[in-house]
């Protein structure tokens, strides 16, 4: 099966919005950290500036920072050190100044100015990374000493908040997506499917209409332009298909009537018996022969035009098949004639093209028959459709038989290599004439070295 | 052959059709006049000195269904055998319409013409009868009895519907595809004598010779068709 565009359409948009929403999410997350980080560093510088003269008291020390509304950050990161006069240093919990002097470290990276009176550095000590904020113009004052990972720890509470929120809001975020997803295939797919509707209204029979199409888009002018220009040209080549069958009609069978008339007349005038009368005879048969092919060639134009004229009427199938069976014995005695007609089979057809259809498969079972061969008849009904079989043995055929029956003027090898009679238009025109009763007409081999056509019909076609 | 001679009208601008219909209708016992188009035709008809119009449908000036809708208003009810080289369908039924009598699909047989023609005065003259009678042959077309010399015989379907054929235009030679197309409807040759054995049969049933040592009229001629004869000029 085909990929369905609007699927195609519809991951697509699927996988852009994933692609953008996620490539979003990434450069927030980089620039809210390094703001949050900023904002940690700027926060406990300050109330190290602030409260530099409350170090020797750790209520004193929190409540100043309260004061100054700063702190946030070390209610959050439990665990700070502040290293006080270089002598009497304490925890952050009790006492104030946990040590007096700077554990051994190494410095890492350059030191930066946090506000304009604080110092930042990294250090290294124990294997930890260490922020150690110190006062710049103070080299006695105390220093606030905060673990890198309890900064980056405290940052990650703030994602995994948001994380779970989000955990909450997926499905509803998928839905919304699928939904948006969906509306948006469909405002794409809208004037698509308008189009192919107004264009699927297309038929032979209103061809030479107009498009009944506004394309909404400027996009699909140029498309709607193409297809009516391709409308146009096919109404041209299919009106002077008609004007061609009629012309031709006309054309044709006037001289056709000059020279049946003509011969006609001459045979009956000849000395009767003559070498003269019996060659004139001959000429007269080609004639038929002409006007059977004309009228033959003038039927399949005007179905090629769609303009073939029809009078549909109750018409007794049985009867047609059973009188033909009959006649078909009288044809030819060699033949074995297996008539399987189910009786009071009323269907409604053109009576003329019926009969034509049902004797061209007869005449073909005839002329391509084995030597002492049969031909079986079966007309069954189910329901509402009617299922007619010819059934013939043949000798030698040809492979491609089945594809080639009906194409026109195709007569296979047996017939060339006997010189059985015939121009080849018989399978063809029944096609036409099958189609015309909404009915479908199939050739089949057997393994028995038989042909089988069938017609399968409804019993009375829809009216065209 | 009629009783009286018909006055026939024929409009038709094909002159070489013409050409071999016009002296054809005039053998059988027509008086014929041949008009060019549809204009002139018209104004012969209303002239009231036909009894039976041939008319064509493609015409130069007014093509025929004109002529006949116009024909038709004037409240004429000439007997009219439209002739059409479209031969379609609705040609046929819209020329009955318009009250055609008659409609034969080019190319047609003279002798199918004539016959017709010879129908359609009958009808007119009040003798439509179920028998069609030629020489000494009688053939009843509801019961499919067939007299001949007071010989009688009933006929089957096709025995009868050969017997027609030939009888509507005696003298015409047809040949056996001819008569395969007429009587059975199938165009291919089945290379057996179907129709020599049916023409058997049919002598058969009426005795081949009459009393008085007349041949009967149906005459198979080698290589070329079957007739039917018509009375030998005594």
């Amino acid at each position: 099966m085909k990929k369905s565009f609007r699927w195609h359409l519809f991951v697509r948009i699927i996988i852009a919005t994933v692609v953008v929403f996620a490539a979003n999410r990434m450069i927030a997350q980089y620039l809210t950290s390094r703001h949050i980080v900023g904002d940690i560093e700027q926060n406990i510088a300050d109330t190290l500036d602030k409260c530099r003269n409350d170090t020797h008291d750790l209520g004193a020390f929190l409540k100043c920072a309260a004061r100054n509304n700063r702190g946030r950050a070390l209610t959050n990161i439990t665990e700070y050190y502040i290293v006080c006069n270089r002598a009497d240093s304490a925890t952050a919990h009790d006492p104030v100044c946990a040590q007096t002097t700077v554990p051994v470290s190494t410095l890492r990276g350059q030191p930066k100015n946090v506000g304009t009176a604080v110092r930042l550095e990294r250090r290294k000590i124990d294997g930890d990374e260490w922020l150690v904020f110190s006062i710049i113009d103070d080299a006695k004052g105390p220093l606030l000493m905060i673990r890198h990972y309890d900064v980056e720890a405290y940052v990650d509470s703030v994602y995994d908040l948001r994380n779970r929120i989000l955990r909450y809001l997926a499905p509803v975020i998928i839905l919304l997506l699928i939904l948006m997803t969906y509306y948006m295939t469909s405002v794409v797919m809208r004037p698509i499917r308008q189009l192919e509707n107004s264009l699927a209204g297309l038929t032979s029979s209103n061809l030479d209409k107009p498009i009944d199409v506004l394309p909404p888009y400027r996009e699909f002018d140029r498309f709607v332009t193409v297809f009516e220009q391709l409308r146009e040209r096919l109404n041209q080549s299919f009106v002077q298909t008609r004007r061609f069958a009629a012309d031709a009609s006309h054309e044709l069978r006037t001289p056709l009537t000059i020279l049946r008339g003509n011969s006609e007349r001459l045979i009956a005038e000849l000395p009767t018996g003559s070498d003269q009368q019996i060659r004139m005879r001959l000429i007269g048969d080609e004639i038929e022969r002409l006007i059977e092919i004309t009228e033959k060639l003038l039927l399949l134009s005007r179905a090629d035009a769609n303009s073939i004229r029809y009078d549909m009427e109750t018409v007794s199938l049985s009867t047609m098949i059973t009188e033909l069976a009959l006649d078909a014995m009288a044809f030819q005695p060699s033949l074995k004639i297996h008539s399987d007609v189910e009786p009071h089979v009323l269907c409604r057809c053109d009576r003329s093209l019926m009969h034509q259809l049902v004797h061209n498969l007869y005449t073909n079972a005839a002329k391509y028959n084995a030597a002492n061969g049969w031909i079986r008849f079966s007309l069954t009904c189910q329901q509402d459709r009617y299922t007619l079989i010819v059934e013939n043995p043949c000798d030698n055929i040809p492979a491609d038989l089945v594809e080639r029956a009906f194409q026109r003027f195709y007569r296979g090898d047996a017939a060339r290599g006997r010189e059985i009679d015939g121009i080849g238009l018989g399978l063809s025109l029944s096609r036409e004439i099958a189609r015309l009763h909404q009915a479908t007409l199939s050739l089949r081999v057997t393994d028995q070295n038989t042909v089988v056509a069938t017609l399968e019909a409804p019993l009375s076609p829809t009216k065209l | 052959m009629p009783d009286t001679t018909s006055r026939l009208l024929l409009i038709e601008d094909e002159i070489r059709i013409a050409e071999f219909v016009v002296p054809a209708l005039v053998a059988a016992g027509f008086e014929v006049t041949h008009m060019k188009d549809g204009a002139s035709g018209l104004a012969a008809i209303l002239s009231g000195e036909h009894e039976l119009v041939v008319l064509d449908v493609m015409l130069p000036v007014m093509d025929g269904f004109e002529v006949l809708t116009k024909v038709r208003q004037t409240g004429n009810a000439i007997p009219v055998i439209v002739l059409s080289a479209r031969g379609e369908l609705p040609d046929r039924l819209q020329g009955f319409q318009i009250g055609a009598d008659d409609y034969l699909p080019k190319p047609f047989f003279v002798e199918e013409l004539i016959a017709r023609a010879r129908a359609l005065m009958a009808r007119k003259r009040g003798k439509d009868s179920v028998e069609i009678a030629v020489g000494d042959l009688t053939l009843n077309k509801l019961n499919h009895q067939v007299d001949w010399r007071g010989t009688v015989a009933t006929l089957s379907q096709r025995e009868f519907s050969l017997v027609e054929c030939l009888m509507r235009s005696p003298d015409r030679i047809f040949s056996r595809q001819q008569i395969l197309k007429t009587v059975w409807g199938i165009n291919f040759d089945p290379e057996t004598n179907v129709v020599d054995v049916c023409i058997q049969r049919i002598r058969k049933k009426l005795n081949r010779q009459s009393r008085d040592g007349k041949l009967f009229p149906i005459e198979t001629i080698r290589g070329v068709g079957y007739r039917f004869q018509q009375e030998e000029v005594e």
